[in-house]
């Protein structure tokens, strides 16, 4: 009690200044693991990409591999890219060399699933909140000022437009890929990625240097080359853009596929955030700070949390706990709790 | 006995949350090895390593 009393004594600056530092640690690791893994530096001064072996080892967050700098593959480009090859309603398939086959090259994309699950197993939607560049991007814009009644944080459907990334990772990334060949549908009609870090750069830099036509698979191309799906991408790159600056990673929460496949291991993660009952006085702070939405008193592991840890600090009695393995899991089953806190743990909502 | 049978059912809950994801990076594992080992890597890399027309809009 006496613990309490001093807790919530503590003065309100000293909690944001915490926040601060928080927000400040992440952004740097955003922006340093958003380097490493963009630093090839001649593809941004060739116009070209990086074609070197590197380019076999997918990337945790969503990185487009035709960015000029990208060192890494996307996990969601490559997921779709296997699936094309996995077209078992044909019976002739063309392998990646343009050679015919007689059967489909792989009939399970267990290299990318299996990367998925090793990474999502081990941290969860952790990934979105601190290693993925497109969330980075959008974090940065939401930074823009603007009046306040133009920032929102939430809207009526705002909980059941959450489920339309599912969508796009079924029908777009496993579905469509799956029956159409040499189509990386998600790719293709809807990433704001791939334009944003690959076709914009690369097509200006073609542009300036004089290129009218694209040398296929060399990744030179031009504004020349721009039709109707690049109109299209761009319309929504600069939706996204402009909503990013509304609304709080309005990509992460609706679109996209990548966030919904960590979503599925964010409460079973060996990285999980816990809270202790002991403590937490359901006061409400860390729902009013979380800007994805999760009420993290009732559900510390729900799907939608990035895991970006304002809730951890805001909270001002330090009931939020986050962690690998046995130092998460012990606060929140052994502490002096009532018995139900387990299945609260795993983000089932009590009645 | 009530409180004994609660501590032991939250310590297994805790055990489990260890076991569950380590169980599943296991498998990870494996699908992994048997991607590279299937090939499925040089597919990655034949498509990561060529300009993605259909990402960068040009389709």
């Amino acid at each position: 009690m006496e613990t309490k009393t001093k807790l919530n004594s503590k003065p309100q600056k000293t909690i944001m200044q915490v926040r601060k530092a928080v927000e400040r640690r992440r952004f740097a690791i955003q922006a340093v693991f958003s380097l490493l893994t963009n630093s090839y530096v001649v593809g941004f001064l060739t116009g070209t990409i990086y074609k070197g072996p590197l380019k076999q080892i997918c990337v945790p967050g969503m990185n487009c591999y035709s960015c000029p700098g990208a060192l890494g593959a996307c996990p969601i480009g490559s997921l779709q890219a296997i699936f094309n090859q996995s077209d078992f309603s044909k019976g002739v398939w063309s392998d990646s060399n343009g050679y015919l086959v007689t059967k489909p090259l792989y009939y399970f994309a267990f290299y990318v699933v299996g990367f998925l699950m090793l990474v999502g197993a081990l941290c969860g939607r952790l990934v979105c909140g601190f290693l993925c560049p497109f969330g980075l991007i959008q974090d940065l814009l939401h930074k823009i000022p603007l009046p306040k009644k133009l920032k929102i944080r939430t809207f009526p459907g705002d909980k059941q437009l959450r489920y339309l990334k599912y969508f796009f990772l079924v029908v777009f990334v496993i579905v469509l890929p799956l029956l159409y060949e040499s189509n990386p549908f998600f790719c293709k009609y809807i990433c704001p990625s791939g334009m944003l870090l690959g076709g914009i750069p690369l097509m200006t830099y073609g542009s300036l240097a004089g290129n009218t036509a694209a040398g296929t698979g060399t990744g030179i191309t031009s504004w020349a080359e721009a039709g109707g799906l690049t109109a299209l991408k761009l319309g929504i790159l600069a939706a996204t853009i402009l909503l990013s600056i509304m609304i709080y990673r309005p990509f992460c929460k609706y679109i996209c596929p990548l966030g919904a496949i960590y979503s599925f291991f964010n409460r079973i993660s060996l990285y999980r955030y816990s809270v202790d009952e002991s403590k937490c006085t359901h006061c409400g702070v860390c729902k009013n700070v979380c800007r994805m939405g999760v009420d993290m008193s009732t559900t510390p592991n729900s799907p939608e949390c990035i895991r970006c840890g304002d809730c951890k600090a805001a909270c001002p009695h330090h009931a939020i706990c986050a962690g690998f393995g046995k130092k998460a899991a012990s606060t929140q089953t052994l502490a002096a709790d009532p018995p139900n806190r387990a299945d609260r743990s795993f983000g089932i909502k009590q009645k | 006995m009530n409180n004994k049978n609660v501590k032991l059912t939250q310590m297994l809950d805790g055990t489990l949350r260890i076991i569950l994801p380590v169980c599943l990076m296991v498998i990870a594992t494996a699908f992994i090895a048997y991607g590279i080992f299937d090939g499925e890597i040089n597919a990655v890399l034949s498509k990561a390593t060529a300009l993605c027309r259909e990402c960068v809009g040009i389709g």
